[in-house]
């Protein structure tokens, strides 16, 4: 999968997290806006638009709910619904994933951990031996 | 929306938007796009932003549907600015030259006193 197919795929996901309402009437445009935004090279910030997008929604529809009849202190745990708390396991679980995709480029190849050199050993190497595990 | 002398200041995105549909019905891209040529690309619009805000115009009645692009389903929707939508974008306007008028008359160097 190219970076390019796997960014579409996490912004598809992230529009998945937008209220129904929003993602029926802007949706399809959204998606449109983010193929012809990425052929100019702005992919990162389009996935950065649509990760706040998703916050901002939420928090417009949380401010929307009407208020329950509770004290000031009372924690309000109505909001808190089966559907947000796997919204926000799939939001975080898109991120790492993306973290980690970044990380593994990023990593040396596996050739380099599998290599027994411990600093005690190499001090003992000869330089012409040394070289040689190099290689 | 009812326009008075008391509507809040628009939002950066908000006026964007208003002033790219001034002129002429556009669909989302073409506003993203319009939006970054007025501010000589110093102001970018994601999707999510646009059509929040769009969302918001439209629940306001400023900004509507182009009947036209409704009826076809292969082009894109378009999106006009309404009556009310350019008269509250003459009124932020108005708003925006009388703080450059104030901030011009503050931040004009004074000149020295002379003892």
């Amino acid at each position: 999968m190219s970076a390019q197919n796997f960014a579409c795929l996490l912004y598809r996901l992230f529009l998945l997290l937008h209220p129904a309402d929003f993602r029926r009437r802007f949706g399809d445009e959204m998606l449109w806006i983010f193929d012809m935004s990425s052929r100019e090279g702005q992919t990162a910030y389009m996935l950065y638009d649509g990760v706040r997008s998703v916050f901002m929604q939420h928090a417009r529809f949380d401010l929307q709910e009407e208020p329950a009849d509770a004290f000031c202190l009372e924690v309000q745990t109505s909001g808190l619904t089966f559907a947000r708390v796997g919204q926000a396991t799939v939001l975080g679980g898109a991120l790492l994933l993306a973290l980690a995709s970044v990380i593994a480029r990023e990593m040396p190849p596996a050739s380099v951990f599998n290599q027994k050199t411990t600093c005690q050993q190499s001090d003992e190497l000869e330089p012409q031996a040394n070289l040689e595990t190099r290689q | 929306m009812k326009l008075s002398s008391t509507n809040p200041p628009l939002s950066a995105a908000a006026l964007h938007i208003l002033l790219a549909l001034a002129d002429e019905d556009l669909h989302g891209y073409g506003i993203i796009q319009k939006a970054a040529r007025q501010s000589q690309k110093q102001y970018r619009l994601g999707p999510g932003t646009l059509y929040d805000n769009l969302k918001k115009l439209m629940d306001l009645g400023l900004v509507v549907d182009s009947p036209g692009s409704l009826n076809s389903e292969d082009e894109k929707r378009l999106y006009r600015l309404t009556s009310e939508g350019r008269a509250i974008l003459s009124a932020e306007l108005d708003r925006l030259k009388n703080v450059l008028r104030e901030a011009e008359l503050t931040v004009r160097p004074r000149r020295p006193k002379r003892i």
